[in-house]
């Protein structure tokens, strides 16, 4: 059912990652903008989706690429670049949202704002935020960022059970709280 | 998309649904790509500068320090071997302590014998 070993895509991105990684140790800037490109976009989009909130995304998508490169040494494998700037950066966005906890979020003025249109998209945010950190990362890496099980493993710097674990307790969650919001609509 | 679907329990479709739902809820973030890659290059330039002079800044104190304590120590090694009487008065008032323009009456030649 799952694919528990690396696909070649991961395999081979790794490897294109290293080579520039080499590069990049050697200050070539060129290197550095390669990976970047390689990483810009899903990586402002997860944290997006995690934060809630695109201009902060954007933020946290170049400190985490900052740090990155920064802590470079501290990579053990090159290989492994795309699961290290992941989850530096899904770190980043649990603490920014342990920092903003009390604040309203963006869908949260959209509501105060456009009093009742409300869309589906704020509704599943807004269930989301009920879940715990792991279990809504885990489940928006997985089903909004479709990564691999591998990846969220990486990324969040947890066993592979874990995350199938995570994942199916997120779903139970959310269909719960989906069938709650929804019957409370009606 | 709507909450019609709900209305009508399908169980079967639920799952696939969800799942759905959570893909079409992503947000999309407009970025304009260059102007973040270029913040990123500047960012870290500057930071590289900034911990190569943390790095190197106690060294760059300690060199300076030890450099004038050592000057310090050779202007006075030097000027101890030619050290010349301090003169606070220069000119005829320096020549007048010297030599008196008074002549002092002379003392008894041979000590005093009480």
């Amino acid at each position: 059912m799952f694919n528990l070993s690396l696909t070649p895509n991961i395999a081979s991105r790794g490897v294109e990652d290293a080579r520039f990684l080499e590069r990049c140790r050697r200050g070539e800037e060129e290197a550095l903008t390669v990976l970047i490109d390689r990483h810009r976009a899903r990586l402002i989009r997860v944290a997006a989706n995690i934060l809630r909130d695109a201009n902060e995304a954007e933020d946290v998508a170049q400190e985490a690429f900052l740090k990155a490169f920064r802590e470079l040494h501290s990579l053990r494998e090159d290989r492994a670049f795309s699961g290290y700037i992941y989850r530096i950066c899904v770190r980043l966005c649990m603490d920014k949202l342990r920092q903003k906890r009390a604040e309203p979020s963006e869908f949260d003025r959209v509501i105060e704002h456009e009093g009742a249109q409300v869309d589906n998209k704020i509704v599943v945010h807004k269930l989301l935020a009920q879940l715990s950190d792991d279990l809504r990362n885990t489940l928006i890496l997985r089903e909004m960022e479709q990564l691999s099980y591998e990846e969220i493993a990486e990324a969040m710097n947890v066993p592979v059970g874990t995350v199938r674990s995570r994942l199916h307790v997120a779903r139970e969650r959310f269909r719960e709280l989906w069938l709650t919001a929804t019957k409370d609509s009606q | 998309m709507n909450f019609s679907f709900r209305k009508r329990h399908y169980p079967e479709l639920e799952e696939p649904f969800l799942d759905g739902l959570l893909k079409e809820s992503r947000i999309e973030p407009i970025v304009n790509e260059e102007k973040f890659n270029r913040d990123i290059l500047r960012l870290n330039r500057v930071g590289i500068v900034k911990r190569s002079f943390v790095y190197w800044s106690p060294a760059i104190v300690g060199a300076s320090v030890a450099s004038m304590a050592l000057l310090a120590l050779l202007q006075m090694l030097t000027s101890s071997s030619n050290m010349k009487p301090i003169r606070i008065l220069n000119g005829d008032a320096a020549q007048r302590i010297e030599r008196p323009s008074v002549p002092l009456p002379e003392g008894p030649q041979t000590p005093l014998i009480r």
